[in-house]
C-alpha cells in the first residue's frame, strides 16, 4: 500500500444509501432543527417526475416538513445570477434549509446560495477563493440524480460568473452538504446516454485519485472499490435501466468516488477536461470517459505500477491473474477503452469514443480540431494540473488533445518525463 | 458486489495525518474561529516528551494555550471532569484538545458536553441522543495504542453511556511524533483489537462500501507494519501506520455492529482481567472459522485486505477464505511473544469462560451461549474448527 | 484542584527557521524581479498576468512574506516584505513555520506542498499557476540541478534551456539580487 509522508483526509457528510431513503428526510431535517426546506433542482428532473417522488416522501407521518418553496430553473451550468435570485427567494420564503435534487449544476448552485444565506450578503463573488468562508453553513441535504459526479461530497463549488465569462472557485470544508442521501429512485429513470456519461465520469474520479500526487490508504481503498462497483454494473445498468441493485450500486461507486478525489484530487483528465467543458461546452462526463486512458497513458512512466494495480477491480481476479505482471498497466488503459466502445454500442451512438466523435443535439461536431489550441491553452490555467504526477505544459496538452481528437492510443515515446517520482516507494 | 438496502455511514472528524501535522492545527482551529484550546493529556504519555512537542509544534501561531492538564488516570471520573469544566471557563477557552487514548477521551467529551451546555450536572447527558446541538471543537491527537472508541460517538463515564452524534472528534490530528513513544506490548494488543473490529466488518451480511474502504485500509496498515512497530527500535513510520489503523478501524466499527470476537473478547477481558487485545487476538481466528463452519458468509476481499492484489487473484475463489484464516493464524503467531497464542497458556479457569458466554450472549442478542462456549473450548486448546 | 499549577502556555517562535525563511524569501523575491528581466518565459507569464497585478508568498499569521508585483511603468518588483498597506491581487499563504521550512529546503516540492496541504490560496487561482511556473523557473536559475531537481517536477532539458543561457542567466541574475537590481 503506499504510504504518503502526510495526508488529509475529511467525508464529513452522513451518507444515508437504501431503495427507500428518502422517507428519511424529515427525521433528518428534524434532527439539524430544520423544518422548511427550499428544493433546488432543474427542469429534467422535474419533468421526469422526481420531485414529486421527493415531496411525498417528505410528508410521512409524524412530519413537520412543510415546503418553503420548489425552484427549478436552474440553469445547465450554475451562475452567479441564478445563484443571488435564489438566495432572495430563500430568505423571501424564509426557508431555514435547502434540498437539493439533481445533478453537477443543481449541487454547485445549492452551495452558492447556502454561502449567501448563512453568511450574509449579496455578492457571491465576495466568497470566492480558499479561505473565505469560515463558519458553518445552513443545514443542507444532497440528493443526487445521476451517478455521477459525487459533487454530494465535494468540498468545491464551481460557479460561473457569466459577466466576466471566467469560473469561480469556491472551496470549503463548510461547503460539504450534512446529508447525502442514495435512493435507487432517484436514477431509476435515467436515460441511457447520461448513466454512461456520469458512470465514467465517476470511474475517472476514482482513477484520477489512485494515481495522483495527493493520494493516500483512505482515498485508494474508496476508489478501489468505487471502480470495482461501476466496472461490474455499469454496462448492466445501461442495457437493463430498471434493474435497480444496479442503479444503487452505481450510486454507492459515485459517492465512493467523489469521497476519494474530493481528498485525493485529480489530474490531467480534469485539467484537460475542464478546458474542453469551456471552450465547447461539452458536458463533464463525456470529456471524462474519452480523456481517462490518455491521462493513464500520460503519466505511465510514473504511475504504471498503480495502473497496473487498478487491473483488478476494473476487470477481476481472474483477468488479473491471467495477465502478465508487465502487461497489466497497458491491460487496464485497453480495459477502459473497451468499456467506452460497450457503452458507445449500447447507446446507439451517442458515447463517443474520441473527441472528434463528440456530437450536440443537432449532430454537429462539438469539438473541431481547430479548437484544440484554444483548450490546450485554457488548460494551462487548471489548477487540477498542480496534483498530476507529470508536468503538463501548453506543448503536452495539445500534443494529448490531438490524440484524443483521433482516437489513437498515445505515442509513450513521445512523452516528456520529469526527473522525480513522488508516487514511487 | 452486493449493496446493503439500507445503510447509513457517518464520520465527523478529519482526519490530518503525517509529518508535521500538529502544526497544521493552528490554521484548523482557526477554521472553527478558535484561538484558545484546552489541552487534556493522559498521565501515561505525559512521562515523555509528547507534551512539549505539542506545544512547540504550535509555536509561531496566534494559539494561546489555555491550560493543559496531564493528569488524567486510566478512567474517567465526575469529579475531576467537573473541575477541568470550571478551568476552562475561568481561562476562557473555546475548544479542547486531547492528547492521549482510552480514559482521557472520555474525559474530553465529558468537560465539552458540560462547557458547550454550559452546565454543571453531567449525567443529565447521559444515554443515546440526548445533546441537541453541536459542542465546542474537539481535536483529537492519539497515540499507538488507541481503543477506536475514541473516534466514534460514544463516550462511557463512571459507567454511564453517552452517546451522540455530536460526540464526534472534530479532527483526529495521526502525528508520527506523539505515536511513536508506548510499549511494544500495548501497541500489539491495540492493533489486535483494531484488526479484530475491522475483520468483522467482512463477516457481517449487510454491506456498506464506505464502511468496507475504512476496514480494508486499516487491514491492509497493520498487516504491513505490525510487525515493524513492535521491534524495540520503535520505528516512527510503522508506529504512525498503526495508529492510522486503530482510527480508521474505530471509524469502521462506530458505523458497525459488534460482530461476534468483538462481543466474546470483550466479556473474557471483564471475566478474566485480560486486556481486550489479547482476548480479541486469541478469538479472532476462531471466531471466523466457526461462522464459516456454519455457513455464515464471510467475504473474500478479506484475503485481499490481508494479501494484496496478487496473492488474491491468483487463489480459487472457493480457497480465499480458508486462505485468509491460515495467514491470519501465522500472523498472530509472529507475536508469540507478546501475545499468548490460547487461553491455557494464561490458566483462564473454565467456570470463567462460561461466564464471559453468558455475558457475551447477554450483550449481544445475534450469539448463541452454546456456540459462544464452542468456540472459547477451541481457543483454550488452540485447535481448530 | 490547584489550578495554578496548570497554567497558561503562550507558545513562543522559531527563531532560527525564521531567519532562514525571511532570507530565502528576499533572495527568491529579488530573484523574480530580476528574471523577469533575464529570462522570457518569466518576462511572459507576467505580462499575461497584467499590470497592476501583485501577489505575496507568505507564512501566516505573522510572516515572513514577500511581496511582488508589477508597477505602474510596467517593470516587476520586488515590493518588500511587509504586505500592510499593499493592494494585493494573490495570496499564497503557507500555514505554518514548518510547511515553509519543509518547501525552502527543498524537503518537500511545491507540487507536493499543495498536495499536503500546505498551503492557502486567496485570490486568482489561475494567477497561482502562473506564478507557480514563475517560481519553479528562478529556481531552476538560483539553484544547482541537485536541490532543483527536488524542488521542480520537470527539469528542462537541454533543448529547452540550454546550458549556455541557463548559466549566463544564472551570473545575471545574482549579479541583480545582491546588487541594484
Amino acid at each position: 500500500m503506499f504510504r504518503p509522508k502526510y495526508y488529509e483526509f475529511c467525508a464529513r457528510v452522513k451518507i444515508i444509501s437504501g431503495h427507500r431513503a428518502l422517507e428519511k428526510i424529515p427525521e433528518i431535517l428534524a434532527k439539524l432543527n430544520a423544518k422548511k426546506p427550499l428544493i433546488i433542482t432543474d427542469k429534467g428532473v422535474s419533468k421526469a417526475g422526481l420531485i414529486k417522488v421527493v415531496t411525498g416522501a417528505m410528508k410521512g407521518n409524524k412530519s413537520e416538513v412543510k415546503v418553503g418553496f420548489i425552484a427549478d430553473n436552474v440553469p445547465p451550468d450554475s451562475s452567479v445570477k441564478i445563484v443571488n435570485e435564489l438566495a432572495q427567494v430563500y430568505r423571501k420564503k424564509g426557508c431555514d434549509s435547502i434540498v437539493v435534487v439533481g445533478g453537477g449544476s443543481p449541487m454547485d448552485t445549492a452551495k452558492g446560495v447556502n454561502i449567501l444565506v448563512s453568511l450574509g450578503g449579496d455578492d457571491l463573488l465576495n466568497y470566492k477563493g480558499t479561505g473565505a468562508i469560515t463558519k458553518k453553513l445552513n443545514p443542507m441535504i444532497a440528493i443526487p440524480t445521476t451517478s455521477g459526479t459525487g459533487s454530494e461530497v465535494t468540498l468545491v463549488a464551481v460557479i460561473t460568473d457569466m459577466d466576466r465569462s471566467i469560473k469561480l472557485l469556491f472551496v470549503s470544508y463548510f461547503l460539504l452538504p450534512d446529508v447525502a442521501i442514495l435512493d435507487s429512485r432517484m436514477t431509476e429513470t435515467l436515460p441511457k446516454f447520461i448513466t454512461a456519461a456520469t458512470g465514467m465520469d465517476a470511474i475517472t474520479h476514482a482513477c484520477e485519485a489512485y494515481t495522483c500526487l495527493a493520494k493516500n490508504p483512505l482515498s485508494d481503498s474508496t476508489a478501489f472499490f468505487a471502480i470495482q462497483l461501476i466496472s461490474q454494473h455499469l454496462l448492466n445498468v445501461v442495457k437493463n435501466p430498471g434493474d435497480i441493485n444496479g442503479r444503487l450500486a452505481l450510486s454507492n461507486g459515485a459517492i465512493l468516488a467523489g469521497m476519494s478525489f474530493s481528498n485525493s484530487m485529480v489530474g490531467l483528465v480534469h485539467n484537460l477536461g475542464h478546458a474542453i467543458g469551456a471552450v465547447c461546452h461539452v458536458p463533464h462526463g463525456s470529456c471524462m470517459s474519452i480523456l481517462l486512458p490518455y491521462g493513464l497513458e500520460y503519466n505511465l512512466h510514473k504511475t504504471s505500477p498503480l495502473t497496473a494495480e487498478m487491473l483488478l477491480p476494473l476487470a477481476g481476479a481472474k483477468v488479473y491473474a491471467d495477465t502478465p505482471k508487465k502487461e497489466r498497466a497497458e491491460k487496464a488503459i485497453k480495459y477502459i477503452r473497451q468499456m467506452n466502445d460497450d457503452l458507445y454500442v449500447a447507446t446507439g451512438g451517442r458515447h463517443a469514443r474520441c473527441l472528434n466523435e463528440i456530437l450536440d443535439k443537432d449532430n454537429k461536431q462539438m469539438v473541431p480540431r481547430d479548437t484544440l489550441s484554444a483548450i490546450a491553452e485554457v488548460s494551462t490555467l487548471d489548477g487540477a494540473k498542480i496534483y498530476n504526477p507529470e508536468e503538463v505544459t501548453y506543448d503536452d496538452a495539445l500534443m494529448v488533445l490531438e490524440y484524443a481528437w483521433e482516437g489513437k492510443p498515445l505515442e509513450l515515446s513521445k512523452v516528456k518525463k520529469g526527473g522525480k517520482n513522488y508516487l514511487r516507494q | 458486489m452486493h449493496i446493503a438496502a439500507y445503510y447509513e455511514f457517518f464520520i465527523q472528524a478529519k482526519i490530518i495525518s503525517g509529518n508535521k501535522a500538529m502544526e497544521q492545527l493552528p490554521v484548523e482551529l482557526d477554521s472553527y474561529n478558535s484561538r484558545k484550546p484546552f489541552a487534556i493529556m493522559s498521565k501515561k504519555i505525559a512521562k515523555s516528551a509528547s507534551g512539549k512537542k505539542f506545544i512547540k509544534a504550535l509555536y509561531d501561531s496566534n494559539v494561546i494555550i489555555g491550560a493543559m492538564y496531564d493528569n488524567v488516570p486510566d478512567y474517567a471520573s465526575i469529579s475531576m471532569i467537573k473541575e477541568l469544566a470550571v478551568l476552562f471557563r475561568n481561562r476562557g477557552c473555546d475548544s479542547i484538545i486531547v492528547i492521549g487514548d482510552g480514559a482521557v477521551m472520555d474525559v474530553g467529551r465529558g468537560v465539552n458536553i458540560l462547557v458547550s451546555q454550559k452546565d454543571d450536572d453531567l449525567l443529565k447527558y447521559a444515554g443515546k441522543n440526548i445533546l441537541k446541538k453541536s459542542l465546542k471543537p474537539l481535536i483529537y491527537i492519539p497515540t499507538s495504542t488507541s481503543t477506536g472508541y475514541e473516534s466514534s460517538n460514544l463516550a462511557i463515564i463512571e459507567a454511564r453511556e453517552f452517546s451522540s452524534d455530536f460526540l464526534y472528534p472534530d479532527i483526529i490530528c495521526i502525528d508520527p511524533r506523539i505515536t511513536v513513544k508506548n510499549c511494544s506490548q500495548c501497541v500489539a494488543e491495540s492493533a489486535m483489537v483494531a484488526l479484530t473490529h475491522s475483520i468483522e466488518i467482512f463477516a457481517v451480511p449487510v454491506i456498506n462500501p464506505v464502511t468496507d474502504s475504512y476496514a480494508l485500509a486499516s487491514i491492509q496498515y497493520i498487516y504491513e507494519n505490525l510487525e515493524k512497530a513492535v521491534k524495540r527500535s520503535g520505528n516512527k513510520e510503522a508506529r504512525l501506520a498503526i495508529a492510522n489503523a486503530e482510527v480508521m478501524a474505530g471509524i469502521a466499527f462506530s458505523n458497525s455492529t459488534a460482530g461476534m470476537a468483538h462481543s466474546l473478547g470483550v466479556a473474557m477481558a471483564d471475566s478474566t482481567g485480560l486486556s481486550q487485545g489479547v482476548c480479541m487476538g486469541i478469538l479472532l481466528p476462531y471466531c471466523l472459522e466457526f461462522m464459516l463452519y456454519k455457513k455464515n458468509t464471510i467475504r473474500d476481499i478479506l484475503l485481499f485486505a490481508i494479501a494484496g492484489h496478487d496473492v488474491y487473484s491468483e487463489t480459487p475463489e472457493d480457497e480465499r477464505i480458508q486462505k485468509s484464516f491460515n495467514m491470519l493464524h501465522r500472523f498472530h503467531q509472529n507475536f508469540k511473544k507478546l501475545l499468548p497464542q490460547t487461553f491455557e497458556q494464561v490458566n483462564v479457569p473454565e467456570y470463567k469462560m462460561t461466564e464471559a458466554a453468558l455475558r457475551a450472549a447477554g450483550s449481544n442478542k445475534k450469539l448463541m451461549i452454546d456456540d459462544c462456549l464452542i468456540v472459547l473450548e477451541h481457543a483454550y486448546h488452540g485447535k481448530p474448527i | 484542584m490547584n489550578y495554578n499549577v496548570y497554567p497558561e502556555i503562550k507558545p513562543g517562535k522559531k527563531f532560527f527557521k525564521r531567519i532562514y525563511i525571511s532570507i530565502m524569501m528576499w533572495v527568491v523575491g529579488r530573484g523574480i524581479q530580476a528574471a523577469a528581466r533575464v529570462d522570457k518565459v518569466v518576462k511572459a507569464e507576467f505580462l499575461k498576468l497584467g499590470d497592476d497585478f501583485s501577489f505575496s508568498l507568505g507564512v501566516v499569521p505573522d510572516g515572513p512574506f514577500m511581496i511582488v508585483g508589477t508597477n505602474k511603468k510596467g517593470k516587476v518588483k520586488y515590493m518588500g516584505w511587509n504586505p500592510e498597506g499593499k493592494q494585493i491581487s494573490l495570496k499564497l499563504c503557507i500555514k505554518n513555520i514548518e510547511a515553509a521550512f519543509l518547501v525552502f529546503s527543498f524537503q518537500e516540492s511545491t507540487a507536493i506542498a499543495f498536495a499536503h496541504n500546505r498551503f492557502i490560496v486567496d485570490g486568482d487561482l489561475p494567477a497561482s499557476l502562473s506564478i507557480v511556473k514563475v517560481l519553479d523557473r528562478v529556481e531552476i536559475y538560483l539553484l544547482p540541478k541537485f536541490f532543483a531537481s527536488m524542488a521542480v517536477k520537470r527539469y528542462p532539458k537541454w533543448s529547452e534551456l540550454p546550458p549556455l543561457r541557463k548559466y549566463i542567466g544564472r551570473v545575471l541574475i545574482y549579479l541583480r539580487v545582491f546588487t541594484i537590481g
